[in-house]
């Protein structure tokens, strides 16, 4: 895994995500986008896709939900395994975006070392076949 | 010759009529007293007759008496002469009396045959007894009757009493219609209502119309001729203005009776002002409402998620600094006491956002073993219960009505209460136990049920003053310093939302440095 995808609009969070991937492998390459749309745009004209996305659920513009929806009708974007990072701790939100095709739920945690743990567990998760993986 | 015969008649030149009895004494007195007798029996006789006849004039056969009577009176005469005779022979006279009396006599035969039919046909004194007793009866029926009317007028009296009372205090009137005559009756309070005096005018139609709310009136008048045509009324609620100018709310309904000669509308009419004013204020109460509910679903939220969200960056950020550089020791006591702020703020919202998540009306009751609930409680406070060493005691718990999720924070609160505020080298020790207790035993303003599940939480640790014993389940009361035990002071609070939500109600009991009792009642099945 070389490049990953940050969708969020809480600037700090961005920060502490970066933070947290340059400690866990620093060769990583880490984009943000600050809301759905944004990201959708970026990733129609470029030319390196993500091997992996992490989606915020509440944005604005276009929220983590309709980001999903949205990425499965492209057909050169589809295929990317995308995974949510949020504050929601909703049993119905996970719910709903297992049901759009993402691959696990990840509510922030509020202590550093173990989002770095976390990050650690999921980057080191092949996912190439369709399975769901929830992260404890 | 007449004149001759009258002067002559009372000649006695005949010989004496006591030559005939030899002037035997005894004859001649025999004769002469019976015949005197005779005589004076016959004069009483018709004179009785005349008497009887004089005063009771309803006697059927009066002309019949009379002759009978003149008929005795004449044969007195003629025992009479008989007397007079013996000694004074004026047989002119006597044969004169004789002619009279056998007129008389003839008269009172031929009128006595002519009118026996009739006196046959005359009732007996028995039938005459017996009709008496019927008319005794019916005089006594009718006097029985007579009673009754005078009891049902009462009774009538009463009701129509009753009823007038019954207007004035439910607020209606009523008016009786007369559809064929055109005659229009209003009640006392009718009147009243119209803000006048009882039968303070004439009432009429247009009078009646007169008081209508302009804007309502054409469809009162629609109503009415529909009514007309079919029959059936249509009740409507209408708007009239009584005479002080006020607009008062109506509403009528009626019934019609009699026939098609002599068609009667009977309607009432209640003011309704109060009951729409009612109704209007809470309308607008429950739009307050909804409105202060959507704000509080929406606080809520943002307890949930935007609250927390800065705290979280706070403690994030804080322990990355401090775990990154060389602090002294003075910095890493400030940024503990940051994080451990912060800490303690998140728990105090989240706890204020279960409170007002707590709610009876989104959910549904199943049965809940307590057994179980308690277990999961004891599984949920692992590591203090490890931690603290604390001993959790708990045996044939009750099944009950509620709901699963509500009733786990309830022994949750309980227990972490309890060992939070254990006393200093002393291990928490927690005895749960339940009995049941009739309702009408608790003397409690909320026992209003049949049966109680007592369920005692009973711990050794610090206790309290028995003075805050209902104090300590309002929100944010805390009984101890924030340094000296962790607590929101929202955990009891609760806890009483919990249980007043399963129709049961806490009560709590503390000794200082003994330990605290908390009990709580619940609805047996």
């Amino acid at each position: 895994m070389k490049k990953i995808l940050l969708i969020d609009d809480d600037e700090d969070d961005q920060l502490l995500f970066k933070v947290a991937i340059k400690s866990i492998d620093p060769t990583m390459i880490c984009d943000t986008s600050t809301n759905g749309k944004i990201a959708l745009d970026k990733l129609k004209v470029s030319t390196v896709l993500p091997d992996l996305i992490f989606l915020d659920l509440n944005m604005p513009i276009m929220n983590g939900f309709d980001f999903l929806v949205h990425i499965k009708k492209e057909d050169q974007l589809c295929r990317i395994p995308i995974g949510i990072l949020t504050t929601s701790k909703n049993l119905l939100d996970q719910e709903r975006t297992k049901e759009y095709g993402a691959k696990f739920f990840l509510t922030k945690p509020s202590d550093f070392q173990i989002l770095c743990g976390k990050l650690r567990e999921i980057l080191s998760i092949d996912f190439s076949n369709d399975n769901y993986f929830s992260i404890k | 010759m007449v004149i001759e015969f009258f002067k002559k008649l009372f000649d006695n030149d005949f010989m004496p009529h006591g030559h005939c009895y030899f002037w035997d004494p005894a004859i001649v007195w025999t004769n002469a007293i019976s015949g005197s007798l005779i005589a004076l029996a016959y004069l009483t006789i018709p004179f009785s007759l005349l008497y009887i006849v004089r005063v009771r004039k309803d006697l059927t056969f009066t002309p019949l008496i009379v002759l009978f009577a003149a008929f005795i009176l004449s044969c007195s005469a003629t025992h009479i002469m008989d007397v007079i005779n013996i000694w004074n022979p004026m047989y002119r006279l006597d044969s004169s009396f004789r002619v009279i009396t056998a007129v008389a006599s003839l008269g009172t035969a031929f009128m006595l045959v002519k009118i026996s039919p009739r006196i046959l046909s005359i009732p007996n004194s028995d039938v005459h007894k017996k009709l008496n007793e019927e008319l005794k009866e019916q005089i006594i029926r009718l006097q029985d009757k007579d009673r009754t009317v005078k009891e049902r007028t009462h009774q009538l009296q009463i009701q129509n009493e009753t009823f007038k009372v019954a207007e004035v205090n439910a607020k209606f009137g009523s008016y009786i219609w007369n559809m064929n005559t055109g005659l229009l009756e209003y009640s006392d309070n009718l009147f009243r209502l119209f803000g006048y005096e009882p039968q303070e005018f004439v009432p009429t139609l247009e009078k009646f119309q007169s008081f209508i709310h302009p804007d309502d009136l054409q469809q009162v008048i629609k109503n009415g001729e529909e009514t007309m045509q079919t029959g059936k009324l249509v009740e409507t609620p209408y708007r009239f203005i009584n005479k002080t100018g006020k607009i008062k709310h109506f509403r009528s309904c009626g019934s019609f009776t009699g026939d098609d000669n002599n068609r009667i509308l009977i309607g009432t009419v209640q003011d309704i002002t109060k009951d729409i004013e009612d109704a209007e204020q809470l309308k607008t109460k429950n739009l307050e409402l909804e409105l202060t509910n959507a704000e509080l679903k929406s606080f809520n939220y943002i307890a949930s998620h935007d609250l927390q969200e800065p705290l979280r960056k706070i403690q994030v950020f804080s322990r990355l600094i401090l775990e990154g550089e060389n602090f002294s020791e003075k910095t890493r006591d400030y940024f503990s006491r940051i994080t451990t702020a912060s800490e303690r703020m998140r728990n105090l919202i989240i706890s204020l956002r279960d409170f007002s998540r707590i709610n009876k009306a989104e959910s549904i009751f199943e049965s809940c073993d307590l057994n179980t609930v308690v277990e999961e409680s004891k599984n949920d406070l692992h590591v203090s219960i490890v931690e603290k060493q604390a001993i959790i005691e708990y045996e044939n718990l009750p099944t009950v009505n509620g709901l699963h999720s509500q009733l786990a924070q309830l022994f949750t609160n309980l227990i972490d209460n309890a060992i939070k505020y254990s006393q200093a080298g002393i291990k928490p020790h927690i005895k749960i136990t339940a009995s049941i207790i009739k309702g009408i035993k608790i003397e409690h303003p909320s026992a209003t049920q049949n049966e109680y599940n007592v369920i005692k939480i009973v711990d050794n640790g610090i206790g309290f003053e028995n003075e805050y014993a209902t104090k300590i389940f309002e929100i944010f009361q805390r009984l101890h310093n924030k340094n000296e035990y962790s607590g929101t002071g929202i955990g009891l609070a609760i806890v009483k939302k919990i249980v007043t939500n399963h129709n049961g109600f806490i009560m709590a009991e503390g000794k200082r440095d003994i330990g605290s009792t908390f009990t709580i009642y619940i609805p047996t099945l």
